[in-house]
C-alpha cells in the first residue's frame, strides 16, 4: 500500500537525506530524495516487507546510476576533446559501442582473472552477481559459512576491480 | 598506461562494503551511511569499485551461454563444463555447485560421475565400494570423482545399501548438511528447501555445522533449509524406500510432500488444491499400474479426488 510506504519515507525523510548527502550528493540532495521517491513509488508492486530497507535499496542504486551516467558523460567530453579520440560526431550517442569492442577483447581476461582464483570463489562470485542468489543460501549450497562466502566475493571484485582500473590507462 | 591503480586499504573497505551491500538481505544502511559521511573519499572508492565491477559483470552475463548438459557419463575435458554454465537451470547449477563442493574437500578436482533419472524412472546403482543407491526418478545423485564413498544427493530421493567400513565412513552431503551412515538401509528426500531422512536398519548421524543428530533404524529427521528447528518422527522401518519395492508409504506427511512424492515416482505432474496442501496424509500405496490407477487408488485411500489435469493430475476434495 502506497500510503504505508510513503508514510515510512515521511517518517524517515531525514535520515535518507543524510544517506543520499554521505553518497556525496551535495546540493543536488533535496532532488535526489524526490527522485528516490518517485522510484521507490513506481517500481512497488503489494506490500514490502522492510519498507526502510527498501527505500535504502532505491537510493543506493540512484546514486549508482548517477555515478555511471556521469562517468560516461566524462568519458564522452575526454573523447570529444581528445584530437586522437575515435568517437566521431554521429556515433557519440552509441552507448554499446565501445562496451561491445572491450567485451571481444577482454571477455577472456576476465574469465581468466576468475578461474585463477579457484572454482569455490569463482562459482560463488558467478552465483551470486550472475545468477542473483542470496549469499546465506550459497553458503547453503556449498556447504560453507556465510563468511566464506563475503570472503570469497570480496577476493573476486577486489581482482575484477585491479583487472579493470589496468583497462583505465589508455 | 603507466601507472595501473592497486587496489589500497580504501579500495578494500569499498569493495567490502559494495559486496555486504550488494547482499538483498542486507540491512545495516545506518553502518554503511556512517562509513560514507566518515571521508567524502569514501562514496567515490564505492562508487568506482561497484561501477568496475558491475562493467565485468555485465561483459561475463554478455559471454556465450551454456552448452547442453553433458552426458552423466563424465567425458575427460580439460577444462570443466560447468564453468561456462551461467543460465540458471536448475540441474546444471547444481552440477557446479557439487563439483566445487568435492573440489573443496578433496583439493583435487576430478569431475564427479553424475547418476541422474528421469521422472517416473528408477534406476539401480551399484557404487565402486560395494554400496547401493536405488534412485527414484527426478534424481540426481553425484559421486565425487576420487571418492565413492562420498556423495551428493541433489535432488530427488535415493534409498542406500552401505557396505558399513568405520575407518572410512559412507557420507551422503544433502541441503548443507552431511549423513554419515553407521552400517544401514536408508532414503533420503531432498526437495527444493527440504531435506528427509528415514532409517530403515542400522543408523546413520545427521551433521550439520558441527551439530549432529544419531538417527537409529524406525527413525526419520526433517529440517527445512536455513532452519535450526530438526523434526524427529518415528517410521515404520519395512516402509522406509517403500517406492522401490513397488509402494509409497505417508506417515502424516502434508499432502504436498505426498504429491512431490507420487509426481516424482510416477513421473506425472500431480497438484494439490491450496486449501488441502497442508492436510496429513498417512497412506500406502502400491504403485502397479502406472499414474491412472495408482491416482484414484490413492485418492480412494485418502478420502480425496485425483482429476485430470492437462498432462497431469490434480488431488481436490470429495464433492
Amino acid at each position: 500500500m502506497a500510503t504505508g510506504l510513503e508514510g515510512v519515507f515521511l517518517q524517515h525523510r531525514a535520515q535518507l537525506l543524510r544517506f543520499l548527502q554521505s553518497h556525496g550528493a551535495g546540493e543536488a540532495a533535496e532532488d535526489l530524495l524526490q527522485e528516490v521517491w518517485l522510484r521507490a513509488a513506481r517500481a512497488q508492486a503489494g506490500p514490502i516487507a522492510q519498507p526502510l530497507a527498501y527505500l535504502y535499496r532505491v537510493a543506493n542504486n540512484l546514486m549508482l546510476d548517477r555515478h555511471r551516467s556521469q562517468r560516461q558523460a566524462a568519458i564522452r567530453e575526454r573523447d570529444w576533446s581528445d584530437a586522437t579520440g575515435a568517437t566521431a560526431p554521429g556515433r557519440s550517442d552509441e552507448p554499446a559501442g565501445e562496451r561491445v569492442l572491450i567485451a571481444r577483447e577482454t571477455l577472456a581476461q576476465v574469465q581468466a582473472t576468475l578461474a585463477a582464483l579457484g572454482p569455490r570463489v569463482e562459482q560463488t562470485f558467478r552465483r551470486h552477481r550472475l545468477d542473483g542468489v542470496p549469499q546465506r543460501q550459497i553458503a547453503e549450497e556449498l556447504g560453507v559459512s556465510i563468511s566464506t562466502v563475503e570472503s570469497d566475493l570480496r577476493k573476486a571484485t577486489s581482482a575484477l576491480v585491479k583487472l579493470r582500473s589496468t583497462w583505465d590507462e589508455g | 598506461m603507466t601507472n595501473p591503480i592497486e587496489p589500497d586499504p580504501m579500495t578494500d573497505e569499498a569493495i567490502a562494503w559494495a559486496v555486504r551491500v550488494g547482499d538483498p538481505a542486507f540491512d545495516d544502511w545506518e553502518g554503511f551511511e556512517r562509513w560514507l559521511a566518515a571521508d567524502p573519499a569514501h562514496a567515490a572508492a564505492y562508487h568506482a569499485a561497484s561501477a568496475a565491477e558491475a562493467e565485468m559483470v555485465a561483459l561475463l552475463a554478455a559471454e556465450p551461454k551454456a552448452r547442453p548438459l553433458p552426458d552423466p557419463a563424465p567425458a575427460p575435458v580439460a577444462r570443466p563444463a560447468w564453468r561456462r554454465w551461467t543460465i540458471p537451470a536448475a540441474a546444471a547449477l547444481a552440477a557446479a555447485v557439487v563439483g566445487t563442493v568435492a573440489v573443496e574437500r578433496q583439493m583435487r578436482p576430478s569431475a564427479p560421475v553424475v547418476y541422474e533419472t528421469a521422472a517416473g524412472a528408477h534406476r539401480t546403482v551399484a557404487l565402486a565400494d560395494g554400496s547401493s543407491a536405488i534412485l527414484n526418478g527426478a534424481t540426481r545423485l553425484e559421486a565425487s570423482g576420487d571418492d565413492a564413498r562420498s556423495l551428493t544427493l541433489v535432488h530427488g530421493q535415493a534409498t542406500f545399501t552401505v557396505r558399513h567400513d568405520e575407518a572410512h565412513p559412507f557420507r551422503v552431503a544433502v541441503g548443507g548438511a552431511s549423513v554419515v551412515d553407521v552400517g544401514t538401509r536408508f532414503d533420503i528426500v531432498r526437495d527444493a528447501r527440504e531435506t528427509r531422512i528415514a532409517v530403515s536398519e542400522g543408523a546413520v548421524d545427521w551433521q550439520r555445522d558441527g551439530n549432529s543428530v544419531r538417527l537409529n533404524a524406525g527413525r526419520s529427521l526433517r529440517v527445512a533449509d536455513g532452519s535450526s528447528q530438526v523434526e524427529l518422527a518415528d517410521v515404520a522401518p519395512d516402509t522406509v524406500g517403500g517406492w522401490a519395492q513397488g509402494q509409497l508409504s505417508f506417515d502424516g506427511v502434508s499432502l504436498a510432500e505426498a504429491a512431490a512424492d507420487l509426481s516424482r515416482t510416477l513421473g506425472t505432474a500431480v497438484a494439490v488444491d491450496a486449501a488441502l496442501a497442508h492436510r496429513p496424509v498417512r497412506a500406502t500405496v502400491r504403485l502397479d499400474g502406472g499414474a491412472a490407477r495408482v491416482m484414484p487408488r490413492f485418492a480412494a485411500l485418502t478420502g480425496l479426488r485425483a482429476v485430470r489435469d492437462g498432462a497431469g493430475w490434480r488431488l481436490a476434495a470429495s464433492p
